[in-house]
């Protein structure tokens, strides 16, 4: 396995909560519309929004639709909607559900719904691990289409309830070769592995393991610099020092809680266009490695 | 391509723990009664469950999905000759709906720890894949394992999925009018919904070259998948069914003869006759003599971990050559024309089992099983 795997960026798209932006801060009418959206909870107006900026004004996926796919990976951008329903249930009666919310008790629905929006019948992929299950998708998702399951991937990531850090970022990604073919712009190739290191191994020993593990996997190079995204734990503190034998370490710009951090400083690395790894590791054990390959070495693949 | 086959299987359901309890039921063949949800603050209008009895749930309940699938997944290992400290790239790829609990939950808060605790289990660093495809995820988790280990990613892959009680995904079942106030039946005329389940199915997943390697007796084949998305309604599949015959067609190959299926059969009723059509379109006149195999009357819909379940009586289908029969359908539903025999067991005339699973957001999976070679 080695970086000529790596998929085109073709285009990316954010919905950040600004700085001090009061809680009310998205305008749904303005981004998505004033009918048949107001009513979605948060994370479903980030994530549908992002997908919308990442693909442009009435563009379309450059795919027939059952080879068009999508993976979104998130964690607790539902956790406001789970209480309040929890509260209503345990006051009052399921009866007192709203219909139009009810579904997302399955997380899969906020896919569901860019599915349906972009006509997104190839496949769509939920990814769960905390915090890095942004990079989860893009890994999961790459994979599929590298099997020949799409043509074109939708990678996406939304979180609310986390405050500063709420929002949605998505990517196109496609092959290489494809996307030259067809002539699209590519701002860069990335390549994602992750893994887990439980709690109950021999955490440096097996953190160690892992880390020389996923650079075999991602063919990265000798030495690189390296964005960390940490969520402030001791093993993210551990892997960070591991991290520092590929090359010099610098703090991920982004940080906060969630799912979004992460896959924001990997879209931010895309458009610098500078070869970098990100490096994701969360204090439950995930790790995610992102190997972003600059525009200027597609000759090189 | 690299053959995969299966080396383990694991399971918890309504009917205990371990894979010979759910063969015990199955070959029992009597629909399961659902219990009233132990739950006081679920004010819910239909409040029935098929629960996990015994321990096999631990003792928190934000923990339950995760307890079950460790359960199975131990027990999968042990069939596989893989528990203990085992060699070669392992991953996990579980499947789960709702997690470890919904309710309360925030960015840190650690809500789908399923695939992690199986990971824990294990007791070492790899790969390991939380995939929330609803009540399809164990069939996606079947798929996902299959391009880890195509790739060259992991030689083993635990893949399957697991689902426990939550108040908020019952309540919203409820709220959806989702769910039938009797009992789980698939394909009668009167069904009104489904009935939840808790449970989890672990499969073994490996290449043929490493299963061979180490000595492993393999169990059977994953054959094929395929995957699809209706990207219409977020409930509900869309009438023609044409992505659902898209994604059984993808997983058949080039090769349209089954043995046998195990639907995805709900009980809903638009969803039953949705996927009745959509395997009369895929078999034509040769679904006059498919059987089906409906597993849900017998363990509830268990969400993330129904389509591994389902894999697993697949495999045991395969390996007694003979199609159990059916919890009776007290009045058949003539818009649903399948083939469902109750009678008896119906001797398996291929050797290819197909199984399907659907979910909210329009995510369906199917997945194709052989004997092993």
């Amino acid at each position: 396995m080695t970086a000529d795997l790596a998929l085109a960026v073709t285009a990316t798209g954010a919905v950040l909560r600004p700085p001090g932006a009061p809680d009310d801060w998205f305008d749904v009418a303005t981004e998505l519309g004033r009918r048949g959206y107001k009513y979605l909870p948060p994370g479903a107006h980030y994530l549908l929004a992002a997908v919308r900026r990442a693909l442009g004004t009435g563009a379309a996926l450059a795919a027939e639709p059952d080879r068009r796919g999508l993976a979104v990976g998130c964690h607790g951008v539902l956790g406001d909607h789970y209480a309040a329903a929890d509260r209503t249930v345990a006051a009052g009666h399921s009866d007192r559900l709203s219909p139009v919310t009810a579904p997302f008790f399955a997380v899969n629905a906020l896919a569901g719904r860019v599915a349906g929006e972009h006509r997104t019948q190839g496949f769509t992929l939920t990814t769960t691990s905390p915090r890095v299950a942004g990079l989860e998708a893009w890994e999961t998702g790459g994979r599929a289409l590298r099997a020949g399951r799409c043509d074109v991937l939708v990678v996406a990531t939304t979180e609310h309830g986390t405050g500063a850090a709420d929002g949605a970022v998505a990517v196109v990604l496609e092959d290489a070769g494809r996307a030259a073919a067809r002539g699209a712009v590519v701002h860069g190739r990335c390549r994602v592995g992750t893994g887990l290191v439980p709690a109950t191994s021999d955490v440096p020993r097996a953190t160690a393991a892992l880390l020389g593990d996923l650079p075999r996997r991602l063919g990265l190079p000798d030495r690189i610099p390296v964005l960390m995204d940490s969520d402030g734990s001791a093993f993210a503190d551990t892997v960070a020092g591991l991290v520092g034998e590929w090359g010099p370490v610098r703090p991920a710009a982004a940080g906060g809680p969630g799912c979004v951090p992460p896959v924001l400083a990997v879209s931010t690395a895309v458009a610098a266009g500078a070869d970098t790894v990100v490096v994701s590791a969360s204090r439950t054990g995930h790790v995610a490695v992102a190997h972003i390959i600059g525009p200027d070495k597609e000759s090189a693949a | 391509m690299t053959e995969i086959v299966v080396t383990g299987l694991g399971a918890v359901s309504c009917h205990g723990t371990g894979v010979a309890s759910l063969r015990a039921a199955v070959a029992a063949g009597r629909a399961a009664v659902p219990d009233k949800v132990a739950d006081d603050a679920a004010h819910l209008g239909t409040p029935l469950i098929h629960a996990v009895p015994g321990a096999a749930g631990g003792h928190h309940p934000r923990r339950r999905a995760a307890a079950f699938a460790e359960t199975a997944a131990a027990e999968a290992l042990e069939q596989a000759g893989l528990a203990g400290a085992p060699a070669g790239r392992i991953g996990v790829v579980l499947g789960t709906c709702l997690g470890d609990g919904v309710a309360g939950t925030g960015p840190d808060d650690v809500v789908y720890g399923v695939a992690a605790a199986v990971g824990a289990l294990l007791g070492r660093a790899g790969v390991n894949v939380s995939v929330s495809n609803a009540c399809a995820a164990g069939g996606f988790a079947a798929g996902l394992a299959a391009d880890l280990i195509r790739a060259g990613e992991a030689d083993v892959v635990l893949a399957g999925g697991a689902d426990a009680y939550s108040r908020v995904g019952w309540a919203s079942m409820d709220r959806l009018g989702a769910l039938d106030r009797e009992r789980c039946r698939p394909f009668d005329r009167d069904r009104q919904g489904t009935v939840l389940g808790e449970g989890a199915g672990v499969l073994v997943l490996e290449s043929a070259a490493h299963a061979r390697a180490r000595g492993a007796t393999p169990l059977a084949r994953l054959l094929g998948d395929g995957w699809s998305c209706d990207a219409g309604h977020l409930t509900a599949p869309e009438p023609d069914g044409t992505q659902i015959v898209r994604a059984i067609t993808g997983a058949l190959g080039g090769d349209r003869a089954v043995g046998a299926v195990i639907p995805h059969a709900t009980g809903t009723p638009h969803n039953d006759r949705v996927e009745s059509a959509a395997l009369r379109t895929v078999f034509g006149a040769d679904a006059d003599r498919t059987p089906l195999y409906s597993l849900k009357p017998l363990v509830g819909h268990t969400g993330g971990a129904s389509a591994a379940l389902a894999a697993i009586v697949a495999v045991d289908i395969l390996r007694s050559g003979s199609v159990p029969a059916n919890v009776p359908v007290a009045t058949p539903d003539p818009a649903c024309a399948v083939y469902l025999p109750q009678d008896g067991p119906t001797p398996l005339r291929v050797p290819r089992v197909l199984v399907n699973a659907y979910a909210f957001g329009g995510n369906n999976s199917s997945t194709v099983w052989g004997c092993a070679a």
